[in-house]
């Protein structure tokens, strides 16, 4: 038996705008939705009472005086800039290195004056003073 | 004589003109879809302060506090007056599910002076809270 199936049909191009259409709107929405932020995140821990008691042994204070990255440690004034003279403080001063901060010191200085000791060499940073 | 052109050929190409566009869209969606991370955004713009510190985000559970240059203060997305702060903390803290682990992100934005953050900071101790980081941009060397 054969089946009446119409008269063959010529296949038709499928056209591409549809296509594009979605493809424009996915598009869209990744770029306006995606960030490119690489968040980093810098830990405040609580000193336990045992190490605020090996803190006692030796503790250099470095104070921040403003937001172009003056700072004094142990008396001596110096810039940010100058790393060679810090690495060679942090050097001569073994032990914790207590942060302090002048009125009206931005955050960003602060982190800058943190990570300016770190790559100074300093492995003990205490931020305990300014943040509780 | 009659030159045949070669009309056929010619005859449905409306589409292929535009294959070079949908390579180039195609090429971009994919890049946006694999090298960007679709995150939820803050209710409030902050600017966070650059850092070589390169600790990445933990997965835990962890609270939000923004704070703007101004000092105002939202937590988990809700602006908080702040002598609120520790009020606000201690009625969101039941929703999570082990608060005695939860985590703090705070996200400060750069031109904060410090003894606002200080403020803050204490409000968020005085809450119980123990673990608290501060949300830093990684950048490659120290500007």
């Amino acid at each position: 038996m054969l089946l009446d199936l119409g008269p063959v049909r010529k296949p038709t191009r499928i056209s591409l705008t549809p296509l594009i259409d979605v493809v424009f709107i996915l598009l869209l929405f990744f770029m306006l939705s995606s960030s490119f932020m690489q968040w980093r995140q810098l830990d405040l821990p609580i000193p336990s009472a045992a190490e605020r008691e090996s803190e006692a042994q030796e503790v250099t204070l470095v104070r921040l005086l403003d937001n172009r990255g003056r700072i004094s440690i142990d008396g001596e004034q110096l810039d940010l800039a100058q790393t060679e003279r810090l690495a060679a403080l942090v050097r001569a001063h073994p032990g914790v290195f207590g942060i302090d901060v002048a009125e009206g010191v931005h955050t960003q200085s602060l982190v800058r004056l943190v990570d300016a000791l770190k790559l100074a060499g300093a492995d003990n940073v205490s931020l305990g003073g300014v943040l509780p | 004589m009659i030159i045949e052109t070669p009309r056929m050929q010619r005859r449905d190409t409306g589409d292929d003109n535009v294959i070079p566009l949908i390579n180039i869209v195609f090429l971009m969606l994919i890049f946006f879809m694999v090298a960007g991370q679709v995150a939820k955004s803050d209710a409030v713009r902050t600017d966070p302060p650059e850092s070589i510190n390169d600790t990445r985000l933990g997965d835990l559970d962890s609270l939000a506090i923004l704070v703007t240059g101004e000092g105002a203060v939202y937590i988990a997305d809700r602006p908080v007056e702040k002598r609120d702060i520790r009020s606000a903390i201690e009625r969101i803290l039941p929703e999570y599910k082990d608060p005695d682990t939860l985590s703090v992100r705070i996200k400060v934005d750069a031109d904060l002076p410090v003894t606002e953050l200080r403020s803050v900071l204490r409000e968020v101790r005085a809450a119980g809270l123990v673990r608290v980081s501060l949300i830093t941009r990684y950048a490659e060397s120290a500007s």
